[in-house]
């Protein structure tokens, strides 16, 4: 699996997790257009892979419902996301990634 | 870029109201409007001055007072104008609306990384400032009559487990029991963070800063 | 849930500065129709007010958490309009004549809907017969409240050409509305 199969993957995986409303881009504005730009025919992915020598970090930004509509924690939602992109990482040969999590809204 | 000059002599266009023109600046021999000496641009800078200080030669002339009451009068007819404009047009385009939208990002309002507890070192996990202010808001605006306004996390959020005071302005609806509905507030938005972040929340600060009222059709007041 | 349509101009800043859309977007649709009217009656040209309160506002969004005193929202979304729309104006090729889409978008032409009073009626066919730089002039001085100094540097002329232009505006708009006295 390439890089880019690797995100889309993960992403997929990330939408399935009971609580996640919105997976939005990983990556700033003009960093995203940028991307846009220099990946062609494809629509930027929205979950980030940057690799650093032998290093690799995955972000990946998401939106979770509130309490009120019975989903779950932000925490506990933020946690699972981890965990399925690891599900995805780990099969595809890469158990050492940088797994960073961001929650930017909690809305219905 | 257009540069113009006015043209010398001053500018003679515009019809006489009573024997003397009306634009431009003073001749030599020029009486002004009415004869009191002053021009139309001058007595429109004494419009704008609130006709302070009084000029004895302008108040005491009548042409004068009715040039100045012209001025005043196509002034506020020329507002009226663009509100009666805005009136036969009170819809905005749903595409403007939609291209405008797609344009403004909320990334520029996430403020801090707030972090949450990780469970192994090589897992990163947080939720923005943004993202917390907009659950206090949601739960602000769950209790009846209570709209949030501004809304502040004052403290470092450095670390799982900082402490922080939350403060917050609302307006409640005419009528509604103001004490009770700031501690409606304070309640369910101490509950929403203890549920979504992993701060300690020292204090809930609620102010009610307005009040407002439901107008048939749900416009503002 | 109480409807954001009925909260105050301050309230829906505060919000829309801590990120909140939709407030953001209510405050759109109450100050829109006001903000583009404004705009059109000094460009001459709807298309070109269109462009100017959509750039204006993408500004606001990201310039609200600055603003002091959120409760006058509208005189400082007038501001950034007018930036922007003299901008456009500045922009342009100098033209001696107006075109005609400036005077259908001023006047009232086919797309115009019909003005409730005459009075005011007969002040727009005025002011769209004002050469361009008298009625910019005008509508910045008038209903925008800006100085002369203001006006010179957002039009990019000297301030002497400024009052020149509004000397010979204020003269054909009082004469020529005297009738309606």
């Amino acid at each position: 699996m390439n890089d880019e199969q690797l995100v889309i993957a993960i992403e997929s995986a990330v939408r399935a997790v009971p609580g996640v409303t919105t997976v939005y881009s990983a990556l700033p504005p003009v960093a995203r257009s940028a991307r846009q730009l220099t990946s062609g025919a494809f629509a930027a992915p929205l979950v980030a892979l940057v690799r650093t020598g032998p290093d690799v970090a995955v972000t990946v930004n998401v939106g979770v419902g509130t309490a009120s509509t019975g989903s779950r924690q932000a925490p506990v939602t933020a946690a699972a996301v981890a965990a399925a992109a690891r599900v995805v990482l780990d099969s595809a040969g890469l158990p050492d990634v940088e797994v960073a999590v961001r929650v930017s809204r909690v809305h219905d | 870029m257009t540069m113009e000059t006015p043209p010398p002599g001053g500018d003679l266009t515009g019809s006489d109201l009573n024997g003397g023109d009306l634009a431009g600046d003073d001749l030599p021999g020029d009486d002004g409007i009415g004869g009191s000496g002053y021009s139309l641009d001058e007595l429109s800078d004494y419009l704008d001055r609130g006709r302070l200080p009084a000029i004895a030669a302008i108040d005491d002339n009548a042409e004068c007072q009715s040039v100045l009451s012209s001025l005043e009068r196509v002034s506020a007819l020329s507002r009226d104008l663009i509100a009666q404009d805005a009136e036969d047009n009170p819809t905005v385009d749903e595409s403007w609306l939609g291209a405008l939208f797609a344009s403004i990002s909320q990334e520029a309002k996430a403020g801090r990384d707030i972090p949450l507890a990780s469970p192994d070192p090589r897992t990163r996990l947080s939720i923005t400032e943004g993202a917390v202010r907009e659950l206090v808001r949601a739960a602000g605006d769950s209790v009846d009559g209570v709209l949030v306004g501004r809304c502040q996390l004052d403290g470092d959020v450095d670390s799982v487990g900082d402490s922080i005071r939350v403060s917050i302005s609302i307006s409640v609806l005419l009528g509604t029991p103001v004490h009770e509905a700031a501690e409606t507030v304070r309640q369910r938005v101490y509950s929403e963070l203890l549920s979504h972040t992993e701060l300690t929340v020292e204090a809930v600060d609620v102010t009610v800063a307005d009040v407002h009222i439901m107008l048939p059709g749900g416009d503002a007041s | 849930m109480t409807d954001l349509a009925a909260a105050s101009d301050e309230l829906l800043a505060q919000r829309s500065a801590d990120g909140d859309t939709v407030a953001f977007a209510v405050l759109v649709r109450r100050h829109g129709p006001y903000l583009r009217a404004f705009a059109t009656r000094l460009t001459g040209s709807a298309a070109d007010a269109d462009d100017a309160v959509q750039e204006a506002l993408i500004t606001a969004w990201d310039a609200l958490s600055s603003l002091e005193d959120l409760a006058k929202v509208r005189a400082w979304l007038t501001s950034i309009v007018s930036r922007k729309a003299t901008d456009r104006i500045r922009r342009r090729k100098p033209s001696s004549e107006l075109d005609e889409q400036r005077m259908d978008d001023l006047g009232r032409g086919p797309e115009q809907r019909a003005i409730a009073s005459s009075q005011l009626a007969a002040l727009a066919d005025v002011l769209a017969a004002l050469p361009e730089g008298q009625r910019q002039c005008w509508v910045l001085k008038e209903v925008g409240g800006y100085s002369y100094d203001e006006i010179a540097t957002e039009l990019g002329v000297a301030p002497a050409v400024v009052r020149g232009r509004l000397a010979r505006a204020r003269a054909t708009v009082i004469s020529e509305m005297e009738v309606w006295r």
